[in-house]
């Protein structure tokens, strides 16, 4: 059992992606195959997302419009490429910000304990007082409308979670034999956390990624419904659903579904990703579930 | 790990949520091309109105919605004519020359045009049986002086400085005596708005009295009684009220016994309920619906011409916006038929000066629409000296079709070399900046009074409050001043159009077009009226 427990759950949750969890590998694919069409598409479809063709206003799904176009002639395909990059990018920008800050403090909180851990744990549960729409929101109010504010406003909501997880997982593995022959040997707190406790938290940090990541694009759709995310014109999922959801019943659907189906599609998968990951990173699933 | 379970519920919660929100879109586009027709005789009438009422003061509140909403409760001395423009339609004429008696049965005007002895209809009350008469007008105009808001500033048509208004007197029950520091007849369009309003003396000193410089926090979600055609019986703010006839009301009786009134923000609830006659009328729809609706078998769109320009306010004193010849070049490039047709759906139409058309001083000669006119344009910025500016355009992004114009603009000017970067503001963050003038450019939709003096003395008086532009042209103070002293409407006009061509001579603000006054209607609805206060009692079925 001590190879079990010694080996990293990551290091078991590659070897059983490659031996083949369908669904995740079916996940993962498609989420990649979303990041490689938003990040090639702009640079490959012909049109400009922001260049206003009024002759071509509101024109139906077609071959020289595929996603027809919007209420200023945009061609659509063009914002929807645009504005999936911008939702999904800003997303992995909280989710990254999130993990590193959510992670250090995590680390700091508990490994060090005392005063450290009670002042990182008092203000992460104020920080959790708020909605995170809210405290958003409040960002903006400082600085300005746009997906920076929103950023920032949605890193500090999400770094919060990180920290409480792990810091409650440093403790945990604090105290396993492991390490408290690692400290007995004379190695140092430094190479305690960072070589022998920190192996063991990425499985948990990356969970919380998946999980953030749904969260945080959903969250930026929501605040461009509110007006304060992306400003015009920049293409952004959900200020797309908020100007096409005046069209939707007008006849001009296309407007708000596609936008709104890229969104569906990519909170879904990463929301599969949630999933199976908890299950194959848990380092007790080895036992449980037959390879 | 309670938490990645919790979060991924969230997420998985969003997910669903969006997708019953697009099936539930979905299934309402299918049924988007038919009209149930549902029975409205049982029902109230119904208005679905797309505003947020936050004050039922006229005294106090400023925006155009809510003095509209709160004038229904309340009688005035005096009311606008009315022009019937298709049967049941009428539209009112905004020339205070054609003022009617209202609760004042007559008028006499004496000492040089500044004093207005008003009779009135004797024995009438509010709705709760107090009494009606000349020391409840005296209470409720003084009130609305002291207050000094927004109802002071209006009900002397921006002559605060000295006030216009001196005194009221009651010498008796039902004679009232209204005193000026000068002759200005238009103070009779004023008393026939909202801002004339009469109020129940005993219901408001009862709930905290009057305040100088102050609102009164109870009429804010209260009425001060009915003396109007209508009584407030029942009102959740932000979401319905509920509006009965008055039985006490001193003039026609209100068409229908009951009406609802709505406040309903969402478009698609207000679309698929006009749809569905389950509203009367419905008011605030953005154009393309209306334009969507009006083909449809449900409703129909009564439109009428109203003083709601939509303009790019430029601060007058502000860096690059200083320049004449820059703020000039900027109105001939602007695609002024593009955007009347493809944002304003048709509802919309051009002209360009400080006087809307239709209002009392205008003169179409002098006020022709700009044309889109690129090579002028571009001779104009050469003049003006400056060289590949960044103009920064204030806007709202949550007022329907803003962000829209504001694109539309920036690809337009983009064509003279004028970079234009759209800075959303929230709502009140706008709404104080503009005020401050703290901004180089905004884009607006105004509401204007329909006195074109008013407007002028609003926009153009240096260094006024009411002059969010910081306009100060040389020449123009002196015949301000001369058309303050000026009463006669004909000797008016020679002084308005002097300001007019100042105004014009230096193209202080781009008026991208005239919006038109819409409401989509049931068939049903026989019985509408437009006026800048709308009058629910004039509408039926």
């Amino acid at each position: 059992m001590a190879v079990a427990v010694a080996e990293a759950p990551i290091t078991v949750a590659r070897r059983r992606i490659v031996k083949g969890d369908k669904v995740l590998v079916g996940a993962l694919g498609g989420l990649a195959l979303i990041a490689l069409i938003v990040i090639v598409g702009p640079f490959v479809w012909h049109y400009d997302a922001n260049a206003t063709e009024l002759t071509a206003q509101l024109s139906a799904p077609s071959a020289e419009h595929p996603l027809g176009t919007d209420n200023l002639g945009r061609d659509l395909l063009a914002r929807v490429l645009t504005g999936a990059r911008t939702s999904l990018g800003a997303g992995a920008v909280v989710v990254i910000a999130g993990a590193v800050l959510g992670s250090v403090t995590g680390l700091l909180a508990g490994a060090l304990g005392g005063m450290v851990d009670t002042v990182l744990t008092w203000l992460t549960n104020s920080i959790l007082c708020f909605p995170s729409i809210m405290l958003a929101m409040a960002v903006v109010m400082a600085l300005k409308p746009g997906i920076p504010a929103v950023v920032i406003g949605l890193s500090i909501h999400s770094f919060p979670w990180y920290m409480r997880t792990i810091r409650g997982e440093v403790m945990r593995i604090a105290a396993l034999d492991f390490v408290k022959s690692t400290n007995a040997i004379g190695a140092s707190q430094g190479r305690i956390l960072f070589r022998h406790i920190f192996p063991h938290l990425v499985s948990t940090i990356v969970l919380q990624m998946a999980a953030v990541f749904g969260a945080a694009v959903l969250s930026l759709a929501a605040m461009g419904f509110l007006g304060m995310g992306a400003q015009p014109p920049e293409a952004e999922l959900g200020a797309m659903i908020t100007e096409g959801q005046q069209f939707f019943l007008t006849g001009q659907w296309w407007m708000a579904a596609f936008p709104g189906l890229v969104l569906l599609i990519a909170v879904t998968l990463t929301t599969v990703i949630a999933d199976r990951a908890r299950e194959l990173l848990d380092p007790r699933g080895e036992y449980i579930v037959a390879d | 790990m309670p938490r990645r379970i919790e979060a991924r519920g969230r997420v998985q919660r969003s997910a669903i949520g969006a997708a019953v929100v697009l099936f539930a879109g979905a299934l309402s586009a299918c049924g988007s091309t038919s009209s149930s027709g549902s029975t409205t005789a049982s029902k109230p009438f119904t208005v679905n109105w797309a505003v947020n009422i936050t004050s039922l003061d006229p005294a106090f509140t400023c925006p155009g919605d809510e003095n509209s909403f709160a004038s229904n409760f309340y009688g005035r001395l005096v009311k606008l004519s009315t022009n019937e423009t298709s049967p049941g339609i009428t539209q009112i004429d905004p020339d205070p020359s054609k003022v009617q008696p209202d609760f004042a049965t007559k008028w006499d005007v004496s000492d040089e045009g500044k004093t207005y002895t008003f009779t009135l209809q004797s024995g009438k009350k509010f709705d709760n049986g107090d009494p009606l008469d000349a020391a409840a007008v005296k209470y409720s105009l003084d009130r609305t002086l002291k207050i000094g808001a927004c109802g002071a500033l209006s009900l002397q048509l921006g002559i605060t400085q000295p006030p216009l208004i001196t005194s009221v007197e009651a010498p008796n029950a039902t004679t009232v005596v209204i005193h000026m520091r000068q002759a200005y007849p238009a103070l009779l369009y004023s008393l026939a708005q909202s801002r004339g309003s009469i109020y129940n003396p005993k219901e408001i000193e009862a709930h905290g009295g009057v305040q100088a410089n102050s609102p009164n926090q109870w009429l804010q979600s209260h009425t001060a009684s009915s003396s109007g055609p209508y009584v407030l019986s029942e009102y959740v703010p932000g979401n319905h009220a509920v509006l009965t006839r008055n039985p006490n009301y001193y003039g026609t009786p209100a068409l229908e016994p009951t009406v609802r009134v709505n406040f309903v923000t969402a478009v698609p609830t207000l679309q698929v309920q006009a749809q569905n006659r389950e509203a009367d009328v419905t008011l605030g729809l953005p154009p393309q619906v209306v334009k969507n609706l009006s083909t449809q078998a449900c409703c129909k769109v009564i439109t009428a011409d109203s003083p709601t320009p939509v303009t790019v306010s430029m601060n007058y004193q502000g860096e690059l916006t200083n320049n004449a010849k820059f703020r000039e070049a900027l109105t001939y490039a602007v695609p002024y038929t593009d955007i009347i047709n493809k944002v304003a759906y048709g509802y919309g139409d051009s002209y360009y000066g400080p006087i809307v058309p239709g209002m009392a001083g205008y003169k179409a000669s002098l006020e022709p629409a700009r044309t889109y006119d690129l090579g002028k344009a571009k001779q104009l910025m050469a003049e003006s000296g400056v060289n590949s500016p960044t103009l920064n355009l204030m806007i709202n992004p949550t007022a329907p079709g803003v962000s829209d114009i504001a694109t539309l603009l920036q690809s337009a000017w983009q064509q003279i070399g004028v970079t234009v970067n759209i800075d959303a503001k929230p709502p009140a963050d706008f709404t104080t900046l503009f005020n401050q003038g703290k901004y180089q450019s905004a884009l607006l939709f105004e509401n204007s009074t329909p006195i074109g003096g008013y407007e002028l003395r609003k926009k153009l008086t240096c260094d006024a409050p009411t002059n969010n532009q910081h306009i100060c042209i040389p020449g123009t103070m002196p015949l301000l001043d001369q058309l303050n002293n000026t009463a006669d409407p004909a000797a008016q006009q020679p002084i308005v159009d002097s300001l007019v061509q100042k105004w014009l001579e230096n193209s202080p603000t781009i008026i991208l077009y005239r919006a038109k006054f819409t409401a989509v209607v049931s068939p049903d609805v026989k019985h509408f009226a437009y006026a800048p206060n709308f009058r629910l009692a004039d509408w039926g079925r």
